[in-house]
């Protein structure tokens, strides 16, 4: 348990904040949010597969996400990742809590300058 | 309740999991196919990115499992599965621990009950003995306190029960063919049951109420213990009311005790309970009865501390109320022995009750606790062995699984757990033979021609201690060979499927020589113990116990008249001598080697100024040959030899009185003081007779000078149990002299009754219990070494062997001889053996300081002894590394080069 941790990049909860925030737009497969995430950061996040999955399975267990079957870009059926209420919740909470905080970087980044 | 939902909708989500991460890599492989490759490279290329899949599916999923249960379940089943695949390996394991286990919970529960244990009562930690303190007594404390006394005390004592008092007599009870049978029984104060939180099993206690003089109304009331009650009424339900006559007094039983009371004497079966002033009703005379004179009676007294009271309080109401207690209520007799001086009245904790095997035999039950936690060991080394061999071969197995990324604390999860169910599986089965042994046991403890029979009884300890020792053994034989397991380098092991260097040096420079250094030190004890018994039995002990049946006469309570009584003893053997089958018989005072070894002053009529303390006995007329002690010289008493003005001397009294002269017609004179038991006389006796030496109060002291009397009015002339004589009665069979015996009391003493039947020889094993014990259970345990030490010894032979095949066969390939191969492997096993000799010789060294106050007529480094077990070792180590030396040895060469 301890090595999914340290696999975990950025900071604890980013990369569960950004598969919620992406999952948010439409459900989609574990493939597609890599690619999804990597298009919109302008290739500057990679996410590995070797800590997507066992995220997943940690949001599917506190009931963020739910599995279903739903179709891929090509037309086949895939298992897909849909966002709860509870994960819409969730997310809402972190987004406020990490604006907050990117806030307060800023503005002590800011009078640094100054 | 959610992960529990969990735990079950699992096994679709871990599916679902596979089936995400195919699709996952089945896309990514169509966008590079999109991009140009060929399939193959695609699905190459995508998997490469993805990484280890399975690993990847086993961090997914460890997020929904309780992952430390979820391990070790799957642990356990892997373990049950692979110790089902190999059952020799699991029955040799499991047996090895229960014998190891098993052991050790019987000599602990046998400890546990004699020595460690509460009685099993009501709080038993708030129980006291109300007594005499004084640092002449034996432990400083005598727990008995005189009548007048604990009625004052009950008076002026503040925050403790009334205190109850307990003391016994012997008692006739009717047996099956409805002769007396004396058995011991407990007359107590009406409290004292009630005190103590037994409940009954069936009717009631005795009470208050029961104990006045001359009974309650409808009779005195009798209380049977359990074991009374299954062998005299084989457990009837019903026999709650029924009447029952002790002593010739008519009595009514009211209750019955539950199977876990012994009273406060651990290990006591088979008693009766009566009110103290049952006394007045057995005493034949109101002088002979106690309670007449209650100043002078004392008794065992019991009280129970009420909550708020401690000990130390109670002790200082005592300290401050002593000197007056004393000074007006304790007789002067009794204020005036020696161990008397400097006492005061105090109390001590009761709550183990008294045990005579913690006083007898605590040092011996310690040593075969320090001889079975050897054994547990051995095994534990042994099972190590066997473990780390099994681990080997399935070193693949490990290296694989370190590959396929299982951590080292994985494998040596698993391991442990494998070691874990095994001292499980062993443990039960383990409890079972204490639970069952402890009772064969306990008859070891038999106070020499006490006539008792010792119970122990084992309770839930047992299992405690058992599943504690299996916990430990777990960790003794299991956490060695499990971190080498782990230590596997897998690319080396599976290339070159080459072996785990680390565990082949632990098993040969280890587990090999630990075993038989173990096995040296376990055998060479039982030879020594064993050594101990022989010269014990062997000692001529001066007379032949063998087909001699002793039996006590129970006289006390006959209103006769001592001429009447002698009278009694003469024609009672005349009789018994009359009877078809009986070869002898007689009658003695003193029975051998019971410990009880009266002395009196004796001089020669030519030497009165040498005065020697001598043994002394009186007998009966042909007791010599009754017994089998030989006469060097003059005859044995007769009928006409009644009083003591002839005696009979032994070779080391002749020797010590008459240095240098014959002393046969010859005078001695002999003086016996005041004693507790015996009047005090003076004799002058002309010696008729010379008798071999004889062991007197015990086989381990050689026979002291002796002087012999008829047995005569003086004898018993004190009345009540002085009464008592004992006969010898010589016959072939057992049941012709308890048959005898019967018809003789049926015909000259119908009111008295016998205590018990001992044949003489069961009386000396009696008096060397100990030492029969230790010797028995060391040879068992030092056999179960050396086949364990055997065992463990072919099993590393075996696996060389095995693992130097092709050596063997280049070998014998280039013309080695076969004799050359056997020796090779043999010479490799005696190395094995004589380092661990050496080092068991230095534990023995070690273990002798333990073992010196245990021997008889041996030196704790006896060269005879030392020699039989090297030897026996020796024949053990040869035997067992015959076998796989001579598979070696009988390889066919072109057979294992093509194997290669």
């Amino acid at each position: 348990m301890a090595k999914n941790r340290e696999r975990r990049d950025l900071f604890p909860g980013a990369l569960e904040m950004m598969i919620l925030q992406s999952l948010r737009l439409r459900p989609m497969h574990g493939y597609g949010l890599v690619k999804h995430i990597q298009q919109i950061s302008g290739d500057l996040l990679q996410i590995e597969e070797g800590s997507l999955y066992p995220a997943l399975q940690r949001m599917l267990r506190a009931g963020w996400l739910e599995s279903e079957v739903g179709s891929s870009a090509k037309g086949r059926p895939t298992r897909v990742y849909r966002l709860t209420k509870a994960g819409l919740r969730h997310l809402e909470q972190e987004l406020s809590s990490f604006e907050q905080m990117f806030d307060g970087i800023s503005r002590v980044l800011a009078v640094a300058k100054a | 309740m959610r992960w529990l939902r969990q735990l079950f909708s699992r096994t679709r989500r871990y599916d679902d999991l596979s089936v995400s991460i195919q699709e996952h890599i089945e896309q990514k492989t169509e966008e590079l196919m999109d991009e140009g490759m060929s399939r193959n490279e695609a699905s190459q290329a995508a998997r490469r990115a993805f990484g280890n899949v399975a690993l990847l599916e086993e961090r997914s999923r460890e997020v929904w499992q309780l992952h430390w249960l979820e391990s070790l379940w799957a642990d356990l089943r892997f373990s049950l599965h692979q110790l089902w695949k190999s059952p020799g390996y699991t029955l040799t394991a499991v047996l090895t621990l229960v014998i190891g286990i098993g052991a050790n919970s019987a000599i602990f529960t046998v400890i546990d009950d004699a020595m460690l244990r509460s009685l099993p009562v009501q709080r038993p930690d708030q129980l006291v003995n109300v007594g005499f303190a004084a640092p002449n007594m034996e432990q400083h404390f005598i727990p008995v306190q005189f009548l007048p006394v604990i009625r004052e005390l009950n008076h002026r004592l503040h925050g403790v029960s009334p205190i109850a008092g307990w003391a016994g007599s012997m008692m006739a009870v009717p047996d099956d063919q409805n002769t007396l049978r004396s058995i011991p029984g407990n007359l107590v104060t009406g409290n004292a049951l009630s005190m103590l939180g037994v409940r009954p099993l069936l009717g009631r206690l005795l009470t208050p109420e029961d104990d006045i003089p001359g009974g309650p109304e409808g009779g005195w009331p009798v209380v049977l213990d359990y074991g009374f009650w299954l062998s005299n009424f084989h457990g009837d339900p019903a026999i709650v009311g029924h009447h029952l006559r002790i002593s010739g007094q008519p009595t009514v039983i009211v209750g019955v005790l539950p199977s876990d009371f012994h009273g406060l004497f651990v290990g006591q079966t088979e008693r009766v309970y009566l009110p103290l002033h049952f006394f007045s009703a057995l005493a034949p005379t109101p002088e002979q009865d106690p309670l007449h004179h209650p100043e002078n009676f004392n008794m065992l007294t019991v009280a129970r501390l009420e909550p708020g009271t401690t000990l130390r309080s109670l002790n200082a109401q005592l300290a401050a109320m002593s000197p007056s207690l004393i000074k007006t209520l304790v007789p002067q007799r009794i204020k005036n022995l020696p161990e008397f001086r400097g006492a005061h009245m105090a109390a001590q904790s009761a709550a183990r009750g008294f045990s005579e095997i913690a006083n007898d035999y605590s040092k011996p039950l310690l040593l075969i606790q320090g001889i079975v936690l050897a054994v547990l060991l051995l095994c534990c080394v042994n099972i190590a062995g066997l473990q780390t061999a099994r681990l080997e071969s399935r070193q693949h197995e490990f290296a694989v699984r370190s590959a396929l990324g299982a951590g080292r604390r994985r494998i040596l999860q698993q391991c442990l757990v494998e070691s874990l169910v095994l001292a499980f599986l062993g443990s039960i089965f383990a409890a079972g033979i204490a639970w069952a042994s402890v009772k064969s046991i306990s008859g070891f403890f038999t106070p020499a021609g006490s006539g008792d029979t010792m119970q122990l009884q084992p309770d839930t300890h047992i299992l405690l201690f058992t599943a504690a020792l299996a916990l430990v053994t777990t960790l003794l034989f299991g956490l060695a060979p499990a971190l080498l397991a782990g230590r596997v380098a897998p690319g080396l092991v599976l290339k070159s499927k080459g072996t785990n260097a680390r565990t082949n040096l632990l098993r040969h420079r280890f587990f090999v020589p630990a075993q038989f250094s173990l096995a040296l030190v376990l055998v060479f004890t039982a030879g020594l113990f064993t050594h101990t018994l022989v010269r014990l039995r062997n000692n001529h002990a001066g007379f032949n116990p063998d087909h001699v049946m002793e039996v006590c006469a129970q006289f006390q309570a006959l209103k006769k008249s001592p001429q009447e009584i002698m009278e009694l003893y003469r024609s009672i053997t005349d009789y018994l001598r009359t009877v078809p089958g009986v070869e002898s018989a007689s009658y003695t005072w003193v029975t051998p080697v019971t410990g009880f070894a009266p002395k009196l002053d004796a001089q020669s009529i030519e030497h009165p100024q040498n005065v020697h303390s001598t043994a002394w006995n009186d007998v009966g007329d042909g007791y010599f040959s009754t017994v089998g002690t030989r006469l060097l010289a003059g005859r044995e008493f007769t009928p006409q030899d009644r009083d003591r003005s002839v005696c009979i001397v032994n070779q080391s009294a002749a020797r010590l009185l008459f240095p240098g002269a014959q002393p046969l017609d010859d005078s001695l004179k002999a003086a016996m003081k005041e004693d507790d038991d015996v009047k005090p006389f003076t004799a002058t006796c002309r010696i008729v007779g010379i008798a071999e030496d004889a062991r007197y109060s015990s086989l381990r002291d050689p026979a002291p000078p002796t002087v012999y009397f008829p047995a005569s009015v003086s004898t018993v002339g004190s009345g009540s149990y002085s009464n008592n004589l004992v006969f010898f009665i010589r016959s072939q069979s057992a049941a012709t002299s308890i048959g005898a015996y019967r018809a003789a009391l049926a015909r000259y003493a119908p009111t008295t009754g016998y205590m018990i039947f001992l044949p003489l020889s069961d009386q000396v094993d009696q008096s060397i219990g100990s030492e029969r014990l230790i010797a028995r259970l060391s040879g068992i345990f030092a056999a179960v070494a050396l086949l364990l030490s055997g065992i463990g010894l072919y099993g590393v032979l075996a696996l060389r062997v095995q693992q130097r095949r092709p050596e063997i066969g280049v070998r014998l390939a280039v013309g080695a001889s076969r004799a050359r191969i056997l020796m090779l492997f043999l010479r490799d096993a005696l190395w094995l053996v004589a380092l661990g000799t050496v080092a068991g010789i230095l534990l023995i060294a070690f273990t002798s300081t333990f073992t010196r106050r245990f021997l008889y007529d041996t030196s704790p480094m006896q060269v005879s002894v030392v020699a039989g077990a090297l030897l026996t070792l020796a024949v053990v180590a040869i035997f067992a590394a015959l076998l796989p030396a001579r598979r070696a040895a009988a390889l066919d060469p072109l057979q294992v080069l093509r194997d290669e």
